[in-house]
């Protein structure tokens, strides 16, 4: 075996368990979607598969990004390097991370049009439109389930992109705090999430710089920046989270 | 394999301390040590779970430690937790086969026969003796050319433990390597081992070949006054006494005139088992 191509066996594999849990969680949001259908539960106006998507992968990739450090010890059993988990898992991950917002849009399509014939209407979106009210607890909790959004009737492929950079960089920050737990202490553990808390925010802040919204929170003070800046500070968010990771798992002690 | 100055502590444990030792060829070695002797914390770092907090391990001159070339040769089975293992084994084999480059299926499909282990359960739902048993089955089907199996045959009945020894020995007869087997139940499984490792309170207590170390445990047991006289200043494992006839365990081994003394004084000599030498070696007030 070539030991140089392992990280890629490690990423075809991590990719291959994860499609498969992500094809249950899809296969069960679009199972609720059509019986609410079904059922009328949504009136003349639907809350629509992309949309619904859009909010419960942001849970679901932070909870599999939690799961991710746990095949360190699987692939560490079996002769293989720490580093090549990392990078296996990174691929993984993007991989992840492209494959549910494609499947995502591809079923919005195929909705749209069966919406259309039978006159079913989008419900508009007011992701978009947090209030944040100064309680403190709200606020971050509010911040941490809602990611800027596109509404795919009015740009698809805008909306899908920006669908990936969300759980892609959730899934960062489960891997991240899970790293943090299993390779140091409880204490560790708990600033690791302080940490997430922020970076999700100056995440959220810079994407929605990004898209033209207007920034809220506590980096509104970031709104004078151009679009171009905004998208390389979210690649450098991006490259200190996996940094971070990489540095909490490189020379880790596996647990027997 | 060479072990230089080994340290390891971890939470305020000393687990290691100054572990030296050099093996070389396709030996089977046993690690004989008491529960928390230190066996599991140096295949540990043999095969990269962790590093040491100093000193020095190489195989072939290379630190094995985040070493893909290395770690590719050294599969180290313990007493794994598989209660969330839900594949069955054919679907876990074939993951491992993924990236161990000697691992034979058609020898691992045989020991599932030789082991009756079932392929349409979950592992999880395995028993503890069938989940030792695919261990071993990792371990000698894997076929790297380093193989540590920590106690993993604890969980096995004695059927299937003497099935796994003879195994053993004849998968070391067609692929030679070198397996490192700890254990700390040692009598069924001293005619395995060609060298022995006793590990006592994170150090090497000895490491020899397996017919010299055996050389050296001998009992003398005959009249009280005459034993004492014979043992003299020798390392003494172990005594007793009933009535007047005394039996002494030394350690060090005896020269031929010793041995025709012993003859002339009528007294008994006899080799102490790996069991013996072991257990006494390791007495907590020795």
């Amino acid at each position: 075996m070539n030991e140089n191509k392992i990280y890629l066996k490690v990423a075809q594999d991590m990719y291959l368990s994860q499609f498969f849990w992500t094809i249950s969680f899809l296969g069960i949001l679009l199972f609720i979607s059509i019986v609410r259908l079904l059922l009328g539960l949504q009136g003349d106006k639907a809350e629509g598969f992309f949309n619904s998507v859009f909010v419960a992968s942001n849970i679901y990739m932070f909870i599999i990004g939690i799961l991710a450090v746990y095949f360190l010890s699987y692939f560490v059993g079996n002769g293989v390097t720490r580093k090549d988990y990392f990078l296996g898992a990174t691929i993984a991950s993007v991989g992840l991370s492209i494959t549910i917002p494609i499947i995502t849009i591809i079923v919005y399509f195929i909705e749209k049009i069966i919406f259309n014939l039978i006159g079913i209407q989008y419900k508009v979106q007011t992701i978009n439109e947090i209030e944040l009210d100064g309680n403190i607890i709200g606020d971050t909790i509010q911040m941490m389930i809602l990611s800027p959004y596109v509404d795919p009737n009015e740009n698809w492929l805008l909306a899908t992109l920006v669908l990936c950079s969300n759980i892609f960089i959730t899934y960062l920050l489960g891997w991240f705090i899970s790293c943090s737990f299993y390779s140091y202490d409880v204490i560790i553990g708990l600033i690791a999430i302080i940490m997430v808390i922020f970076l999700k925010m100056i995440k959220d802040t810079l994407l929605r710089i990004a898209i033209d919204l207007p920034a809220i929170g506590w980096f509104n003070s970031l709104d004078v920046l151009p679009i171009s800046v905004a998208i390389a500070c979210i690649l450098f968010v991006i490259l200190i989270i996996l940094a971070v990771i990489r540095h909490t798992t490189k020379r880790v002690s596996v647990k027997l | 394999m060479k072990a230089e100055n080994l340290h390891l502590h971890y939470g305020g444990h000393v687990a290691l301390d100054d572990v030296n030792f050099e093996l070389n060829g396709n030996n089977i070695i046993g690690l004989l040590g008491k529960n928390g002797a230190g066996k599991t914390s140096l295949l540990s770092l043999i095969a990269s779970y962790r590093e040491p907090t100093s000193g020095l391990i190489t195989v072939d001159g290379e630190e094995p430690f985040e070493n893909a070339k290395v770690m590719q040769q050294i599969a180290f089975l313990y007493d794994k937790d598989y209660s969330d293992e839900s594949d069955k084994i054919g679907e876990m084999l074939e993951g491992i086969a993924r990236y161990r480059p000697n691992f034979d299926k058609e020898y691992a499909e045989s020991l599932i026969n030789l082991f009756k282990l079932d392929r349409e359960k979950q592992i999880k739902k395995f028993s503890k003796g069938m989940k030792s048993a695919l261990n071993v089955v990792i371990g000698l089907a894997s076929r790297a050319p380093i193989t540590l199996l920590d106690e993993v045959y604890l969980g096995m009945d004695a059927h299937l433990r003497e099935a796994f020894y003879k195994e053993l020995l004849e998968e070391q007869q067609r692929f030679p390597r070198m397996f490192i087997l700890s254990t700390h139940l040692v009598s069924e499984m001293d005619y395995l081992f060609d060298e022995v490792i006793i590990i006592d309170k994170g150090t090497v207590l000895l490491h020899e070949e397996i017919d010299t170390f055996l050389a050296k445990g001998v009992t003398i047991t005959g009249e009280s006054e005459l034993v004492d006289q014979f043992v003299g200043s020798k390392q003494q494992l172990n005594v007793q006494k009933l009535g007047n006839t005394k039996s002494v365990m030394v350690y060090g081994g005896l020269t031929e005139d010793e041995y025709e003394n012993a003859r002339r004084l009528r007294l008994e000599i006899s080799h102490a088992s790996l069991h013996e030498l072991f257990v006494h070696l390791t007495k907590e007030d020795m």
